[in-house]
């Protein structure tokens, strides 16, 4: 589009406006929660830690090595910049959604539904947006929507394409989907390149997977309806929208099929509804299931909800009666709208300001790091996934380490049982030994 | 053209939206007590400083039903309402653009008002504020018509307009219309049922019981802010609609060269929205919430800026700006509720179950019982409950029921003797 007429400079300003907004979304949600605080403490607090290493059945590529890569920081310039990769994967996902749907859209249009999109997928997951340990799933859905675009062109990818499109696949077990994408293109076009990747990215799962310490299936798969029924109440409101997205996924195929869309829509509804539906499927067939007592962290609904988000809005664009597509475009818009203004008024400014309080935590702790006796150890708060620092890096065996056995100083809210919920210092299983 | 079907989803979505709001609750209990337990009870009566017409003609008149009928019977009469108000409120908005669009609209403006008050739609002694909406949206659109109000329509907005004390806002549009109409039987319809509201309103309050202006005007101000995070939800939306509405007249009168049907429009909503919180502020019923808009009185100014915004969104000759607009409209509205609903989807219908069981019990129990027996549902000023036989008692006081012998019925903590039901023995009007 180009930037000089209305059109461009009204799609542009929107660029903009989304971008700050994405930043905004990234400010409000968690940051430097949940594994992050795992994958600092290991790189902080262990001598000769490794890039990439088993953590709760697999590796998770992307915020391994990037902790690791920044590890050689001072402290807080670490955790400060966790977010950073975050807030990137997700302002990409804006662009490369709104560029797909521009195939069907005006600029502006297709800027709103992205930026709406991104907005949806805040409010049900808000530890993806800042949390580097959950860049792993904006890198998947960033990457199938890579697929999907270049998938329309038939044009070969480039070489960091196809690098990116590896990286995300191999990142974490739900990359495995896009491998159906590739293959779904392969089936398309007949061009080689699909299939190499979509080769290279199930080879390296089950490479790993055989490597891994914990088994990675749900052997009690008889069971999953069972399990599903007995944890609705607790995960009501994930499973209700998971069920929401499998249905309009499914509406969508069916309305893919029809005559007159098949040959233009098929492709991509076809691949969003295998993507989706293909996710769900492995996460019940995976023991996250079971750990989870047959409930959905939202997490686990992120690719099966974004799938449907996207075939609904295609399907919304496609509508041939303008009025009738105006309006849907802004039930879209408006749901987007108020699904923000309903999250963000109830809890702006609370995931920030724990951050803050951490990355004080941080500063102290370098501080203290000059100064402290051996066996002693800084906690931010009695919790797992609370950031610690021993005195000095350590040798340890490996498995996780509770710090019990140290003179553990409380830092700025512990508020836990300090003999009950000790956080832990992970030495785990190196991925190359 | 307006689709059946558009129709048909507003009656199953407002019914939904009924069915699971709370019911029998709050001042609904109190008139009912009052119905059934005291010897030949009074149609109309002073409760909280005025009367309110409509429930109270309503559950005197519902008296002679079994008690579970009753109590049933008092939430269809705001259900019946809140379809009526989706009705007129599509009926005002295809005024300016007849179709689908204003149907939804009309129907994305009833589900926000479900989210600013939840107790409108199933509750007898909240439906004078349906009622408020309905005549609002009715006035101005025989305004647009330039028609007359038949005999029916005349009465019930004169019902309307004296039921409480925020339908004098009516008066606002009365005039107007008497004012502004070459017709000379519009003219005496408008200015007679302003005269009439003026004169009800006058004789009522000189008659009640407790003083009805704010006496502390100048504070109001502080007040609102000192309150502002209790109920910061409410007053961030009258914020809102006080910012809309003027914001709209001015854009509206500079655009428009003349009286338009547009202008006329959204100056009666600007009148009628900042006329309803100022009535509130300046009543004592501010004083009493401390400077809060307690979310009913949230509910006039909300409906009259949606009105305004929706009047505008229909009025854009941009069909496709239009039409997503209208959609932008519908999400929202659809988001809010569903959000507003999906915490308490089955807690309110349940909690009213268990009241309609326990008259049901209380009913049976009433056949055989010692004179000085009470059946209570629950320690709660807003409890229904049912003596053994009605009693005739001395007007102008509550009376607790410490003197007698409760009964506890379904979810009752048996220690808040404080916090006992009251049986209103109230003022009689006139």
């Amino acid at each position: 589009m180009n930037g000089a007429t209305p059109a461009g400079r009204r799609a542009v300003s929107m660029d903009l406006m989304a971008t700050m907004v994405i930043v905004f979304l990234a400010a409000t949600s968690p940051a430097f929660d949940t594994d992050d605080a795992s994958f600092f403490n290991y790189l902080n607090n262990v001598v000769d830690a490794r890039p990439l290493y088993f953590y709760t059945g697999y590796v998770h590529v992307i915020p391994q090595v990037v902790t690791y890569a920044l590890s050689p920081l001072p402290l807080l310039w670490q955790v400060l910049l966790y977010p950073v990769l975050p807030v990137v994967l997700a302002v990409a996902l804006y662009f490369r959604l709104s560029r797909l749907f521009r195939r069907r859209a005006a600029p502006w249009e297709a800027n709103a539904l992205a930026l709406c999109t991104i907005i949806v997928l805040r409010v049900v997951q808000p530890v993806m947006w800042a949390n580097l340990s959950n860049s792993n799933w904006t890198a998947l859905l960033l990457a199938a929507v890579v697929i999907l675009d270049a998938g329309m062109d038939d044009a070969p990818y480039s070489a960091w394409t196809a690098a990116g499109v590896v990286i995300a696949g191999l990142a974490f077990p739900p990359g495995v989907t896009i491998a159906v994408l590739l293959m779904i293109q392969w089936a398309r076009v007949r061009r080689l390149q699909p299939a190499i990747l979509a080769v290279l990215i199930v080879g390296g799962h089950i490479i790993i997977g055989s490597l891994s310490p914990e088994p990675g299936f749900n052997t009690r798969l008889l069971e999953a309806p069972w399990m599903f029924v007995s944890s609705f109440r607790e995960y009501k409101l994930i499973w209700l929208i998971t069920i929401a997205s499998v249905l309009s996924l499914a509406m969508a195929f069916r309305w893919s099929l029809r005559p007159e869309h098949r040959s233009e829509h098929l492709a991509i509804i076809g691949s969003l509804c295998a993507m989706g539906w293909l996710s769900l499927g492995l996460y019940v067939a995976s023991t996250r299931f079971v750990r989870y007592d047959g409930g959905i962290p939202p997490r686990y609904a992120v690719p099966v909800m974004f799938c449907g988000l996207v075939a609904v809005a295609w399907m919304a664009l496609s509508q041939p009666d303008a009025l009738e597509r105006s309006r849907r475009l802004g039930i879209y818009i408006g749901t987007a709208i108020a699904c923000g203004v309903i999250f963000f008024y109830s809890n702006l400014r609370g995931p920030m300001e724990i951050a803050l309080m951490k990355y004080r935590f941080v500063s102290d702790a370098a501080a203290w790091r000059q100064d402290c006796k051996d066996d002693q150890v800084l906690v931010f708060e009695a919790d797992a996934a609370s950031p610690v620092m021993f005195c000095r890096p350590r040798l340890l065996p490996e498995g996780d380490n509770i710090i019990r056995s140290f003179t553990p100083m409380i830092g700025e809210v512990g508020d836990g049982d300090i003999d009950e919920d000790l956080p832990y210092v992970i030495s785990p299983r190196p991925l190359f030994p | 053209v307006r689709s059946v079907s558009v129709d048909f989803a507003a009656v199953m979505i407002i019914t939904l939206v009924a069915i699971t709001a709370p019911a029998f609750l709050h001042d609904d209990a109190v008139f009912f007590n009052y119905v059934n337990n005291v010897d030949r009870p009074h149609p109309l009566y002073y409760y909280a400083g005025y009367v309110h017409v409509i429930p109270q003609a309503v559950s005197w008149m519902l008296q002679p039903l079994p008690l579970v009928m009753q109590a049933v019977m008092y939430r269809l009469v705001p259900f019946a309402l809140a379809l009526l108000l989706y009705r007129e409120t599509a009926r005002l908005l295809a005024a300016r653009r007849p179709g689908d669009e204003a149907s939804m609209i009309a129907l994305g403006i009833v589900l926000v008002l479900r989210t600013v008050e939840d107790n409108l739609w199933a509750n007898l002694s909240f439906a004078s504020w349906l009622a408020l909406l309905i005549s609002i949206a009715f006035v101005i659109r025989v305004r647009l018509e330039s028609g007359t109000y038949s005999w029916f329509a005349f009465c019930g907005l004169l019902i309307v307009a004296v039921a409480f004390p925020p339908g004098l806002l009516l008066v606002l549009l009365f005039v107007a219309n008497g004012a502004t109409t070459a017709s000379l039987r519009i003219r005496i319809q408008n200015l007679a049922l302003a005269v009439i509201t003026v004169a009800a309103h006058a004789w009522v309050a000189s008659g009640s019981p407790i003083p009805t202006l704010n006496t502390g005007f100048l504070d109001a101000p502080w007040m609102f802010v000192d309150a502002f995070r209790e109920r910061k939800l409410h007053n961030l939306v009258v914020i809102a609609s006080l910012v809309t509405l003027p914001v709209m007249l001015a854009w509206w009168t500079r655009r428009a060269r003349s009286l338009s049907q547009d202008v006329v429009v959204i100056a009666s909503a600007c009148a009628i929205g900042v006329g309803a919180a100022a009535v509130y502020v300046m009543s004592s019923r501010f004083l009493h919430y401390y400077g809060a808009f307690e979310p009913r009185y949230a509910v006039t100014p909300a409906f009259c800026a949606m009105l305004a915004v929706a009047w505008t969104v229909l009025a854009d000759r941009a069909p496709q700006r239009r039409s997503m607009s209208v959609g932008i409209f519908t999400g929202i509205a659809v988001t809010v509720v569903i959000a507003a609903i999906f915490g308490t989807l089955r807690g309110p219908l349940e909690f009213a179950l268990m009241k309609y069981r326990f008259l049901g019990v209380a009913s049976e129990a009433r056949l055989n019982c010692p004179p000085d027996e009470v059946f209570v549902f629950e320690d709660e000023a807003g409890s229904p409950f049912v003596f053994c036989t009605p009693r005739s008692l001395p007007p102008g006081a509550d009376y607790r029921l410490n003197g007698f012998a409760p009964s506890v019925g379904v979810s009752a903590p048996d220690d808040a003797i404080d916090d006992r039901p009251f049986l209103l023995n109230p003022r009689p009007f006139p």
